[in-house]
């Protein structure tokens, strides 16, 4: 059947596309080989997830939209970018950051010819500038916490000096999301043209489709691609299909059950980025039925968390041990491994004083494939501990204004999953931002200030160990699994990126064989 | 006369039995459909092979859905609650338009109002109506859909049933009722209902299929029934991702939906007297 539609496709050439042909050319049978050395030229077709309704082309604005972030990340680069396994911050329009000794102030120094599109040199007002605009948006404390906009300050032309209110060993890696430099003084209304610095140059955008053009000056070497064309999906079994006859090269994020469907057709690569996302079954803290640690416990030992595995994510993930970060190099591997017990639950409910009786309602979303099929495989595994737990599905936008962070017993996904003092920072201390399970720890508030004015990296490491184990114990994040990346792309294209989260937006390496 | 009875009495008779034949699929359907439940394999909620898995595989002839789940054993679970309150709605329905439709061609003001309000109604696009209904009442789940159905679809059916009863308010027996004495309900339920029972029949049939169409719709917009349930519309709504590894997850509800519906339609068609099938021929 895909032979044939393939076949028709190519036979029905009146559309004329060259790249149509080209996606042909690849013919059934030649298996993707890696490797080879990077060859210039080609355009790049890129699909992405996104609505029409979330679009926005601000880069310090919320993007919610793949495509968005993807386009933005392109243009306009981070002052750090998310790096491999030993090391997960690394150098981006930032070449070098260095601490002082009380770890409080930061100086990033800028990369060398660093320069907008246009020409114009980099410099660190333009950084500071846009530092501040990003601090000044409704979610800039979370973004930047612990630095105020006042703290952001040039020292030169080239250097960037930060300084956090309190002694922070981790701050580069929060300059490497949305840290997405503009020129100093840009106005609201040409934001959306304006030069960015990235690898790439915006040609055209309409729409939430965009293609970009090769910066052939871009201070972080040779870019191989001659354009990325992006093109916006609104959902991943339509962004699969179009991948599959040939309209684009990349499919970002398809996931599994997309991934299944090409496995049968060697001329498609499906490449998988493991840790990329969690998706935790979150429990209020601080009130109801799941204020009890034991509760939240016994929750943590009803769930199959292989069966979860392998029926909601069809085998394409890992099992993950209720601790956020599992990308991070010093994830504690070593904690032991929860498993499913269904006495020990029922025990710990039991003592608890839980009431049996009663139905509980788990409210989804389905923003992303799994999402409500994991709360629903999960529902019949409680069940077989006589926990009654309802799936209440929630329409995208209602879920965010009636339960996120309000709920007190619902699914969410985190797409950047790389390192366990992101997640402390942002939702589990006391008053984070989003702290989406009202969790307040003294203990294991202390453990996280340790860890952030902890410089020497072992006893970091040491700490930080403490502060997962107390993550592990007691905290209201029940996460079962971590679902892989999964993006499929023609086998022409070579070096993509393989990182988690937003590491999937790194294509200048990208380039395409003959 | 008695030539003439002779000959009446076969041609009446006769078809009777033939007439049934249509009818056999639906209530084998309905049979297979309320028993379902003792037939199937496996729990609805216990996953038994890969997500989509083939048919055939950790013994589920006809694969696996989006969880994994045998997809026969949803099927025979799925088809009783939908049967239930389409069965339910058509009969309610069908109740409420014929009381309303036969007082309403007796009294001219009664008549009056029930013609606009159908009227109104019936100009209301269905599926906002059922929007509406199952989001104002949240948890209502299939109460609200099937709820929803009533007072949709009452409006037209009272139409149907009025038009069918106006030529018989006019007719010599009701007006001799009517001369003697007789009071409102006693005209509308002895002398009219009576003589309504093809259309009765007919509008039932048909307001079952309508209520499968729609408690399907709501289904596949997920206001009904919600998850793990296995409902017939909700499991083609849950396994579109995967139609391409196993298609039967989609397509075995699916055909399910319209085998219910065209057969119950045809039996309905051949249980209706005699006279109505060939007044719509003619």
């Amino acid at each position: 059947m895909d032979f044939s539609r393939r076949q028709a496709l190519c036979t029905g050439g009146g559309l004329g596309a060259a790249a149509l042909l080209a996606a042909c050319g690849g013919g059934a049978g030649t298996a993707p080989a890696a490797g080879g050395s990077p060859r210039r030229g080609g355009t790049l077709r890129v699909g992405a997830l996104g609505r029409t309704s979330a679009i926005t082309r601000d880069p310090h604005g919320t993007q919610g939209n793949e495509s968005d972030y993807l386009v933005i990340a392109l243009v306009h680069d981070t002052l750090t970018a998310p790096g491999g396994k030993d090391n997960n911050t690394v150098a981006r329009l930032a070449s070098a950051f260095t601490p002082s000794k009380d770890l409080r102030t930061w100086r990033f120094t800028l990369a060398e010819g660093a320069a907008f599109h246009d020409g114009t040199p980099v410099t660190a007002d333009d950084v500071v500038w846009s530092l501040r605009r990003l601090r000044g948006t409704p979610s800039g404390a979370a973004r930047l916490p612990g630095i105020t906009a006042g703290h952001i300050t040039a020292d030169g032309k080239r250097t960037v000096v930060l300084v956090s209110d309190y002694a922070n060993a981790e701050l580069p890696l929060l300059t490497r999301l949305s840290t997405f430099v503009l020129k100093k003084d840009t106005p609201d209304k040409e934001i959306p043209g304006a030069p960015g610095t990235g690898p790439f140059k915006l040609d055209w955008y309409r729409g939430g489709n965009a293609r970009l053009l090769r910066n052939t000056d871009w201070y972080g070497g040779a870019v191989h691609l001659d354009a990325i064309e992006v093109t916006m999906f609104q959902s991943p079994q339509a962004m699969a299909n179009a991948m599959l006859s040939g309209q684009i090269d990349v499919a970002s994020n398809a996931g599994a059950v997309a991934a299944r469907t090409a496995r049968a057709r060697r001329d498609v690569q499906v490449v998988r980025r493991p840790d990329d996302m969690a998706m935790p079954i979150v429990m209020r803290t601080s009130g109801g039925p799941f204020a009890d640690a034991r509760v939240r416990e016994a929750m943590k030992l009803l769930v199959d968390r292989e069966a979860m595995v392998r029926q909601v994510l069809s085998g394409y993930g890992s099992v993950a041990n209720d601790i956020l970060g599992t990308g991070d190099p010093a994830y504690a591997g070593d904690l032991p491994q929860r498993r499913r017990d269904l006495a020990r639950a029922q025990r710990l409910l039991t003592d608890a004083g839980f009431d049996f009786s009663r139905t509980y309602q788990l409210v989804t979303t389905e923003d992303v494939a799994g999402l409500a099929e994991s709360a629903t495989l999960f529902a019949s595994q409680a069940r077989e501990a006589g926990v009654r737990i309802e799936v209440v599905k929630q329409e995208s936008g209602a879920f965010y204004q009636k339960t996120w962070l309000k709920g007190d017993f619902y699914t969410n996904y985190w797409g950047t999953n790389d390192s366990v003092v992101f997640f402390a920072s942002k939702t589990l201390t006391t008053g984070a931002g989003q702290n989406e399970t009202d969790w307040s720890d003294q203990e294991f508030d202390a453990a996280y200030r340790k860890v952030l004015a902890t410089a020497d990296r072992t006893a970091r490491t040491a700490a930080l160990r403490d502060l997962q184990r107390i993550e592990h114990d007691r905290s209201g994040y029940l996460l079962w699994g971590m679902a892989d990346g999964i993006d499929l792309a023609a086998p022409k294209v070579r070096g993509l990126p393989k990182l988690p989260g937003y590491g999937r937006v790194q294509l200048e390496n990208v380039w395409l064989a003959p | 006369m008695s030539t003439t009875a002779k000959a009446a009495r076969p041609r009446t008779r006769r078809p009777r039995p033939r007439a049934l034949v249509p009818a056999v699929p639906a209530l084998l359907l309905v049979l297979l459909a309320l028993t379902g439940p003792l037939l199937a394999a496996h729990p609805v909620d216990r996953p038994v092979t890969a997500p989509y898995g083939e048919a055939g595989t950790g013994g589920a002839p006809l694969g696996g859905d989006q969880l994994g789940r045998d997809v026969l054993s949803r099927l025979l679970h799925g088809g009783s609650a939908l049967i239930g309150s389409a069965l339910a709605v058509a009969a309610v329905v069908t109740f409420l338009a014929t009381l309303l439709g036969c007082f309403a061609v007796l009294g001219p003001r009664l008549g009056r109002l029930v013609e606009r309000a159908a009227d109104t109604a019936i100009l209301l696009p269905s599926v906002l109506g059922i929007m509406l209904l199952a989001l104002a009442w949240p948890g209502g789940g299939r109460l609200a859909v099937s709820a929803a159905a009533v007072v949709l679809g009452t409006p037209y059916a009272v139409r149907i049933v009025a038009g069918a009863a106006a030529p018989l308010a006019a007719t010599g027996f009701v007006e001799a009722a009517t001369a003697s004495g007789e009071r409102l309900a006693h005209l509308a339920l002895r002398e009219i209902l009576p003589n309504l029972r093809a259309t009765v029949l007919a509008l039932f049939g048909l307001r079952f299929v309508d209520a499968v169409y729609v408690i399907a719709m709501a289904g596949f917009l997920q206001l009904g029934p919600r998850p793990p349930e296995a409902d017939w519309a909700l499991m083609i709504r849950e396994n579109g991702p995967g139609i391409l590894l196993n298609p039967w997850a989609v397509l075995a509800p699916g055909l399910a939906i319209g085998l219910l519906a065209v057969g119950v339609n045809l039996a309905a068609n051949a249980l209706a007297p005699a006279t109505v099938r060939r007044a719509a021929l003619r």
